[in-house]
């Protein structure tokens, strides 16, 4: 089984909310093979449905000063925070039943895990919390949503993360617990790179799949509908 | 039939979830497969399909409810179709009239599966079947399910004289049950290669003594075979696996190695976690002191489980072949034999080797006889190949 991994840069979350929706319905309908997206948003706070208002600490004034704006979001889970130094990663699989999601979940996990001990940080599950942990911090957070079998969003592992932002909300809800990163606990400014060719190989371990990279602008246009679908996806 | 649609789990620690939107109200017809509510947990959100066709007879848990897993959600009527009951018998083709005369059925009685609701030719077959099978005394039809297996024994009106019935222990019992069920499990093939073991003895006759001496016990010859067990389960990833469901198998990065350690009435299969990361001298130390901590009744649960494959040794015992039945939820089983020196031809001349039967229960869903016979020859090959004395040397 292939996997394909795209590199998107940076990308504004209402531009990733529509090329996934696009993407999962192409996967859905069997016109693309399985695929990893992996992109950095600029700040921004996103919400799931079941959102708490009350875990919004800064109000509108502030968030405008401070260059945020608030996404209503149909993936998994509470408010959290997006911006730069941040590992987005968006998986576009098929899955199947729902009863498989649970495994899927798992899966993510190690696949962060895995990542994360690469670089020395022994971190670990927290029972009853999805997400990577380092004792009651999170370190890597996720959120999705699986419709017609397919998923979308997906994970957001803090890698050189201004976590001042996330002192404007109260992170996932959870007000008994923090909000680390790579570069904090490594005591560095650790480069988006390594991570990302470390979450890519983890992905293929941990999936039992080959990861092909495509060219991150050429996805984008076929999610956005402007090239055709290039039947060597499938190939290889 | 009424079927109730139930909170599913979506995560391993999940525990509850909320009903976010029903797309289906009461009293909607739902297809089998069709998204009929969506739902949300810490992380998750998704859709759930209908599990059967019906009609949606009552709504449980109302929109923003958070409910335990396996709550009930909604109950669907499977007996209502959105065609609805059929006005009396509609058009029916006259081969099915024919045949419906020709059994004395009355068609009303009948299902139809046809476009429409029509009654088919195999829908009357299917009533007739029906009626013979629920009719006293006549022949079941073949079960689609094995039948729950029953350890209990056959209340005998006497017992026999010279038999004696006396109850079997615990131990004893879950050993038959375990043994049942997977043989109800798996599909069990065994493959057997004849391993030449001259290399290994000559490397451990001439340590023997020295590792005794400093060890302070013996050094068998399952610590060899283990080690080369190990490499190749690492190399052959799926007969480490274990199967989840029809759709999913576990493969594991690490080799948590079971070792059948027989014990008054009774075997025990205590795990060594983490096999791949030891040497011949720590896989040796392990199988060692699980084995004492075995026979003495010391082990703990997290001791006996999480194995990922098992090595059984009746070779121990002078064995020279068995076929082990799978240690669940494993799917293989690698059974160590008795050493014999025996004469075997090497190039164009008989030589005197020693010789051992290696035979591999495996489980046909996952493994084929192609890769189970590579797995064998990895371990055959290392074991007439290696040079143990890199993890001796401290012994030396």
């Amino acid at each position: 089984m292939k996997c394909l991994v795209a590199e998107l840069g940076i990308i504004d979350y209402q531009s990733a909310l529509d090329l996934q929706m696009n993407l999962v319905t192409m996967r859905a309908e069997s016109k693309l093979p399985d695929m990893l997206l992996l992109l950095e948003h600029p700040h921004v706070y996103t919400v799931g449905r079941r959102f708490d208002s009350s875990h919004l600490v800064l109000t509108d004034e502030e968030m405008e000063m401070k260059g945020v704006k608030l996404f209503h979001s149909d993936r998994g889970g509470e408010i959290t925070y997006h911006g730069p130094g941040q590992l987005v990663g968006y998986p576009i699989i098929e899955i199947g039943g729902i009863s498989m999601i649970k495994y899927y979940l798992r899966n993510l996990e190690e696949v962060l895990l895995r990542t994360v001990r690469d670089f020395g940080i022994d971190a670990d599950r927290l029972p009853g919390y999805p997400g990577v942990w380092f004792g009651l911090e999170k370190l890597g957070a996720i959120g999705l949503r699986v419709s017609r079998g397919v998923t979308k969003h997906g994970f957001a592992l803090n890698v050189a993360t201004d976590l001042c932002y996330f002192d404007g909300i109260i992170p996932c809800g959870l007000r008994d617990k923090g909000v680390t990163s790579l570069s904090k606990l490594l005591g560095l400014e650790v480069p988006l790179e390594p991570v990302r060719s470390r979450v890519i190989e983890n992905f293929g371990r941990v999936f039992h799949v080959d990861m092909v990279p495509i060219p991150g602008e050429e996805i984008l246009k076929v999610g956005l509908g402007e090239i055709p679908i290039n039947k060597e996806y499938y190939a290889g | 039939m009424t079927v109730a649609l139930t909170m599913p789990r979506l995560g391993e620690t999940v525990t509850e979830g909320t009903i976010l939107k029903w797309l289906k109200n009461e009293g909607d017809f739902v297809d089998k497969d069709e998204n009929i509510v969506e739902i949300s947990t810490a992380k998750v959100e998704t859709e759930i399909p209908s599990p059967v066709s019906g009609r949606v007879a009552k709504i449980v848990a109302p929109e923003d409810e958070t409910v335990p897993v396996g709550a009930e959600l909604a109950l669907i009527d499977e007996t209502t179709t959105e065609t609805g009951p059929a006005p009396a018998v509609g058009f029916v083709s006259p081969i099915v009239r024919k045949l419906a005369r020709e059994h004395n059925v009355d068609l009303s009685q009948v299902t139809g599966t046809g476009s429409g609701g029509r009654i088919t030719k195999q829908d009357v077959q299917r009533y007739l079947d029906m009626q013979k099978a629920a009719a006293p005394g006549a022949p079941k039809p073949p079960m689609a399910q094995a039948p729950p297996i029953s350890l209990a024994p056959m209340p005998s009106a006497e017992v026999p004289l010279g038999e004696r019935i006396v109850p079997m222990n615990i131990l004893r019992r879950e050993i038959a049950q375990h043994m049942v069920r997977s043989r109800h499990t798996s599909a069990h093939v065994t493959g057997i290669v004849e391993v030449d073991m001259t290399n290994v003895v000559k490397q451990r006759d001439k340590i023997k003594e020295a590792f005794k001496k400093r060890e302070g016990f013996s050094l068998t010859f399952l610590p060899f075979v283990a080690k080369a067990t190990v490499d190749a389960l690492i190399h052959f990833p799926m007969v480490n696996a274990r199967i989840i469901d029809e759709h999913n198998m576990a493969l594991h990065d690490y080799v948590n190695l079971g070792i059948a350690v027989s014990v008054e009435n009774g075997l025990i299969v205590p795990v060594i976690k983490h096999a791949e990361e030891m040497n011949l001298l720590g896989l040796a130390h392990h199988i060692h002191e699980l084995a004492e901590k075995t026979r003495a009744g010391k082990l703990t649960l997290d001791e006996v489980t999480g194995s990922t494959f098992t090595i059984t040794n009746p070779g121990s015992f002078g064995s020279l072949i068995q076929t082990p039945i799978i240690n669940q939820p494993n799917v293989a089983i690698l059974s160590l034999e008795g050493i014999q020196k025996r004469p075997i031809v090497i190039d164009e001349a008989i030589a005197i080797r020693s010789m051992v039967y290696m035979p591999l229960s495996y489980d046909h869903r996952l493994i084929d006889g192609a890769m189970a016979t590579q797995f064998l020859n990895r371990i055959k090959e290392d074991l007439e190949t290696w040079d143990f004395s890199p993890d001796l040397a401290s012994v030396l």
